[in-house]
């Protein structure tokens, strides 16, 4: 995996370096008054001229006191958000149009870190309320479009603790993969038959009872509720699946270059949304792609590997 | 663990937050309750309890509508009872509306209003009462109220661990308070007029008639303090503390009248060794002259002189507590200056009170001169049984109020003598003017100096004698113990067999004396060395580090500004290096290859952050081909240093030094370029 390589390449460029050391925190964490900061340092301003006007010391002190708070809290800030590690892990997957999430994990390096809020855009955050030397997990949901491998280089974090006056912001370098599956398109295009097959190759002879039926075997996760044998459920005996003869062999085999429209794109969403419905019905399924194929198969690892092939297929 | 999505516009907060904030706001309002008006307290305490009940028994919650116009209520009322726009309307203006805004807290972000505007109200605190408790108490509330507000943003953080992070930010942050304190440019006489306070109104004031003396009196809060030079110790009697003298007299109200004029310059009187040098606090009293020991000679205050009638004014109210070194002459008598010839002392209300102006020429009439007319009048008080009171009797309204004080009440306190003294010696042709001042004090054995107490309020007359004016105090001779305690015992007002006065005298009473005494001592030294920390503090300071402001003059001010932002600054800095942690963010391969896809999209490259190198390739090949050569290269190496085992420091000079020398065109050419070829 990439996160493995990580480790690796990143710090390259600070070998040998002390001064960037201390550049890049300097830096690269942003520092900005909130709404309520520009309260509260208007306010200072105002008891500083009262204070000045009565000549009052008492003013003077707890001006400058307040004065000094803000100041300090500063290293809190700082150190809050540079408190932590973040990693990306794992590889999430969606469909396009939909929102990817993809999973960090939050580390303490010192003490508790509090409040940060996580996101990628900058726009939406996601706020983590506290994270300690255990690895939290959290989720940033990116909204994605395009289909293909995702990969999020940084990640931005945000906290105004401790007082909520100011507020830091930083980005951390992470690696985040994720995979976009095409937008399944509805189409009625047919498929290719393989082996003497039936017509409707979508179409699973579940009601016709009879030569087909093979038997049953245990429920296996992953079997379409339609093949699960309720009355061995009804009579307490366990989940069953039904068995069909035809379940090891055949199947249809869909076909990039069968499906119509003039778009590229639109014709990978057409294959994808006929391999779900084969699949949602517990059908033998396989994908041409140019002069890849996937030979037929069922159940979530061939689901997932036609998927990521949809994901992933480039035209050359 | 918790995650909360969507937390940045604030969430409602929970009972337990509500109630927290509820208890800053009546901790940071309790202390006003001595400033504010009664009716600001009642409206307090009733919004309050509603928004208290409400919480528990859900009741309604007020609108928009009904607090906007609750709002304007409650300004309305904040300005009227606090007598217009006076620093206590602003303070209770400042309560109400924070009890408003409690009800306004759906979102976590009006709570922290609500406890930022808690700092602003407990800090005014400063301008009514300065003492160490109060100091202590408004300290407190500062890092009660930090705490709150780390908490109920951070909510994972309880509120003990809340606190004690207050305590850390708050002990972090007082050095760089003291620093500031100390550096930042003291502006002599402030930026503009200072609102008056409503409460120092109650002092002395420019006038005087019957009962203004006693109610000050009954107050015993300190007036000044006074330490003397070279350990000189005054005895009780020659403690005539002048402030105002008083000549227009108006029948039993006396006022300052006339004008006031300078003394001649430096009135060189006495011998230099009879001079006796002091330093005088004086708290605030709102009003335009100070106070020295009978009689003063010289008085080093700015904006302050000593008039031809012994009288020390100034040219602004005493709003801030002041100090100022006095020298006077004890037992010396004002000298009859030639500028007063056109105020001879002499003038009276044209009618009224013929009971007295006729017993004043009965006696003057048998009297051979002044001085035997003046005994004959000390006898009149004596033999007539006049009593020594705090609370005398009023004259019926439409009465002669000195008539009915001389031939009926006969019990009065001293405004009464000394006013139906100087009104008898005047009506008998003999100039008489009246001195407004304290008479008295108390000697702190701690801290070596004296307190005057508003209880030590005192008024007696001066008779011109030649040319002199003499004083005589007729009050002393109706209550000679006046002169050994302070009004308050000397009336009775705390009777001499009263249970207090018995408790004073025994072995705790002496106790709590004394610790009264330290106490006032420690509030002496807090004012002396913290509170009037001034201009000339400053220029000490900076001398003993060897910075001579003098040479500065005019540029020192903008120095000390600059120092102060500049120890900020600096401040800031070694704070930042000296974290432990230095994180470490975002690696240089990053960096540069950021720079990279910048520089693409300049040149009309279009491409995600999410692309990898290869995808970002061909985005460089659709739009700009002329390009693709240079960007292979780079993303080539990029690839080579993100994904191969060992990148060396070579490769990656070299990967910086291809970003860095990759100058794509601007976008606009190029597709012009293109349009032809196509």
């Amino acid at each position: 995996m990439m996160t493995d390589r990580m480790g690796t390449s990143q710090g390259i460029g600070l070998k040998n370096r002390s001064f960037a050391r201390f550049a890049v925190p300097a830096f690269g964490v942003r520092l900005l008054l909130t709404g309520h900061g520009v309260v509260y340092v208007v306010l200072l301003a105002a008891l500083l001229v009262g204070s000045i006007n009565h000549n009052n010391n008492l003013g003077y002190l707890l001006t400058f006191l307040l004065s000094a708070i803000l100041l300090v809290s500063i290293i809190f800030t700082l150190r809050n958000i540079n408190g932590f590690t973040c990693q990306g892990h794992g590889e999430a997957a969606v469909f396009a149009g939909q929102a990817l999430p993809f999973s960090l994990s939050l580390q303490a390096k010192d003490g508790p870190c509090y409040g940060l809020a996580l996101s990628l855009d900058g726009k939406s955050w996601v706020r983590v309320e506290r994270v300690d030397a255990l690895s939290v997990a959290s989720q940033v949901l990116m909204p994605v479009n395009r289909r293909g491998r995702i990969e999020m280089r940084r990640i931005f974090a945000a906290s105004a603790f401790p007082l909520g006056l100011l507020r830091a912001t930083r980005e951390i370098s992470v690696i985040l993969t994720g995979l976009v599956y095409p937008k399944p398109f509805p189409t009625h295009a047919g498929s290719e038959k393989i082996q003497g097959e039936r017509e409707e190759n979508d179409k699973l002879p579940l009601h016709t009872a009879g030569h087909d039926f093979d038997g049953l075997r245990h429920y296996r996760p992953g079997d379409p509720p339609r093949r699960i044998h309720w009355k061995s459920l009804a009579a307490q005996r366990g989940l069953f699946a039904k068995v069909f003869e035809e379940d090891e062999g055949g199947g249809a085999i869909f076909s990039l270059a069968d499906m119509p429209g003039e778009i590229f794109e639109d014709k990978l969403g057409e294959l994808c949304y006929l391999m779900l419905r084969a699949d949602g019905n517990g059908a033998r399924y396989g994908l041409r792609l140019g002069g890849q194929l996937i030979a037929p198969g069922r159940g979530l690892s061939h689901k997932s590997l036609c998927l990521r092939a949809l994901a992933l297929y480039q035209s050359s | 663990m918790t995650t909360r999505a969507n937390a940045t516009p604030g969430f409602a907060p929970s009972r337990q937050e509500a109630h927290l904030v509820l208890y800053t706001v009546i901790l940071c309002t309790l202390p006003h309750f001595f400033n504010i008006s009664v009716p600001a307290i009642l409206l307090c305490l009733v919004l309050w309890a509603y928004h208290f009940a409400a919480h528990r028994w859900s009741l309604p919650r007020a609108g928009l509508m009904t607090r906007t116009l609750l709002g304007v209520l409650l300004f309305a009322a904040a300005i009227v009872t606090n007598e217009g726009l006076t620093l206590e309307a602003f303070v209770s203006l400042l309560t109400m509306m924070i009890a408003l805004k409690l009800f306004e807290q759906r979102h976590q972000r009006d709570e922290m209003t609500v406890v930022i505007l808690c700092y602003f109200l407990i800090v005014s605190g400063m301008f009514f009462d300065d003492s160490i408790l109060s100091t202590a108490y408004i300290l407190g509330c500062i890092l009660f109220t930090t705490a709150v507000l780390i908490h109920i943003q951070f909510p994972a953080l309880a509120l003990t661990p809340a606190l004690a992070l207050s305590w850390r930010l708050t002990s972090r942050a007082f050095p760089l308070m003291l620093l500031l304190f100390l550096v930042f440019p003291r502006i002599q006489g402030g930026l503009w007029g200072r609102p008056a306070l409503l409460e120092s109104n109650t002092g002395f004031a420019d006038e005087i008639s019957f009962g203004a003396v006693a109610r000050l009196a009954v107050r015993g809060d300190a007036a000044f303090r006074v330490t003397f030079e070279n350990g000189f110790r005054p005895t009780k009697n020659q403690l005539y503390w002048r402030g105002i003298v008083l000549w227009d007299c108006q029948g039993e109200t006396w006022k300052q009248g006339g004008q006031m004029r300078p003394a001649e310059r430096d009135m060189d009187m006495g011998a230099q060794e009879e001079r006796r040098g002091y330093t005088v606090t004086l708290e605030p009293h709102n009003q335009r002259w100070l106070f020295a020991l009978d009689l003063p000679v010289r008085v080093t205050s700015q904006g302050s002189r000593l008039h031809d009638d012994f009288a020390i004014h100034r040219s602004r109210p005493v709003t801030s507590r002041l100090s100022y070194q006095g020298e006077s002459i004890l037992d010396l008598q004002p000298v009859y200056q030639p500028t007063e010839d056109d105020r001879p002392g002499l003038q009276l209300p044209r009618g009224g009170n013929p009971r007295a102006r006729e017993l004043a020429s009965r006696l003057r009439r048998t009297a051979a001169t002044d001085a035997e007319f003046v005994e004959k009048l000390f006898d009149f008080y004596r033999e007539n049984r006049f009593t020594y009171s705090m609370t005398p009797a009023v004259a019926p309204s439409g009465t002669d109020a000195i008539d009915w004080f001389l031939f009926n009440s006969r019990s009065g306190f001293c405004e009464h003598f000394a006013a139906s003294f100087a009104f008898l010696l005047r009506a008998a042709g003999v100039p008489a003017r009246l001195v407004n001042g304290y008479f008295g004090g108390e000697e702190n054995p701690f801290g070596g100096y004296w307190l005057i107490r508003q209880s030590d309020a005192h008024v007696w007359v001066e008779v011109r004698n030649g040319d002199f004016w003499q004083r005589i105090d007729p009050t002393l001779a109706v209550a000679p113990e006046r002169g050994l305690e302070n009004a308050r015992v000397a009336t009775g007002a705390e009777g001499r067999d009263s249970l207090f006065s018995q408790f004073k005298q025994s072995a705790v009473g002496q106790w709590t004396a004394s610790l009264f005494n330290a106490w006032d001592m420690a509030n002496s030294r807090w004012n002396q060395w913290v509170m009037e920390y001034s201009f000339a503090d400053q220029f000490r300071l900076f001398a003993s580090l060897g910075i001579d402001l003098e040479k500065f003059k005019g540029l020192f001010q903008l120095l000390l500004i600059a120092v102060a932002v500049l120890g900020a600054t600096v401040f800031f800095f070694l704070a930042l290096a000296f974290m432990r942690k230095m994180p470490r963010e975002g690696d240089q391969v990053a960096r540069t290859w950021r720079v990279f896809r910048e520089k693409l999209e300049q040149a009309g490259v279009i491409a995600h952050d999410y692309q990898g190198p290869a995808d970002l390739l061909k985005a460089v090949t659709a739009a700009r081909p002329d390009l693709r050569g240079r960007a292979e290269v780079i993303i080539d190496f990029y690839i080579a240093i993100r994904y191969r085992e060992q990148a060396t420091a070579e490769m990656l000079a070299a990967f910086r030094q291809a970003v860095r020398q990759f100058r794509p065109g601007r976008p606009g050419r190029h597709n012009r370029m293109t349009g032809v070829g196509n």
